[in-house]
């Protein structure tokens, strides 16, 4: 039988996939941290709801299109949750896929922090920093 | 008791620890692809069970045998289990201490496929430049 934390993971991410923020927010605790890996422009320790809402919507105005997550498997223990997922992004028509780990701490049913892990950290890091721009003049 | 594949898992991680290679051969596939994060020497496409095999070697290698893992926490379903663990090195007088997670995909009772996440590659590389 699935876990628990297992059947948390999926509908956090059909929420978010869904575009319900509220609830995808509501399944994280008030103080809640988030963790981004990496050197680009969302990178860091996000405390807070806010700080979850704010580093979504940063990358989101960094972005063509919202992310998608196409989602692998979900697993659960009894402290943890794990999301396996494939990440699609795309930016200044640039496209970036790969596989990505969402890492979740589970506290009365709710994430309590949560890490995300990249498989490839340098491509993430570079898709980012490029500017849309200067690749949109490359190409006229 | 936990899942079946948990306890593979955790067998998996037992033998590492105390250098029993034979009990990984038989917990890997023959065929098993174990895929390494990063861009250091470490990194890439292991294939085969030798070949892995010879990646822990080199690890250890290229440590002194200053390596050494220390598991969270393994869930486990009926065809991945994750294994969070945190890494420990040490080389040319340099340390890491990373939260690994280890992906596995299991079929039949052996380990087929590893991904494996740093959650800070680029220090990971520095140290196994």
């Amino acid at each position: 039988m699935e876990h628990p934390n297992a059947q948390l993971m999926r509908k956090v991410g059909e929420l978010l996939n869904a575009g319900d923020f509220q609830g995808f927010l509501d399944l994280h605790t008030e103080d809640v941290v988030m963790h981004v890996p990496g050197v680009g422009p969302l990178a860091g320790d996000h405390h807070g709801r806010d700080g979850v809402a704010a580093v979504f919507q940063k990358e989101m105005s960094l972005l063509d299109a919202p992310p998608q997550f196409e989602r692998h498997d979900d697993l659960g223990s009894d402290h943890h949750a794990v999301s396996l997922v494939i990440q699609k992004l795309r930016r200044g028509g640039r496209t970036l896929e790969g596989r990505q780990t969402v890492i979740a701490h589970v506290r009365e049913g709710k994430f309590s922090e949560v890490w995300f892990q990249p498989e490839d950290q340098a491509a993430f890091d570079e898709f980012f920093a490029h500017s849309p721009e200067s690749g949109a003049s490359i190409e006229r | 008791m936990g899942h079946p594949n948990e306890d593979l898992i955790r067998r998996g991680y037992d033998a590492f620890s105390s250098g029993d290679m034979d009990t990984l051969r038989e917990l890997f596939h023959p065929d098993i692809v174990w895929h390494a994060g990063g861009r250091s020497q470490l990194a890439g496409d292991h294939q085969g069970v030798d070949t892995v095999l010879g990646f822990f070697a080199k690890t250890m290698e290229l440590t002194g045998g200053n390596f050494r893992v220390e598991v969270h926490d393994i869930l486990a379903n009926d065809e991945h289990a994750v294994g969070l663990h945190t890494a420990h090195a040490e080389r040319e007088g340099k340390t890491l201490q990373d939260n690994n997670t280890l992906v596995f995909h299991v079929r039949d009772g052996k380990v087929t496929e590893v991904w494996q996440y740093w959650a800070d590659p680029y220090t990971a590389d520095e140290l196994f430049a």
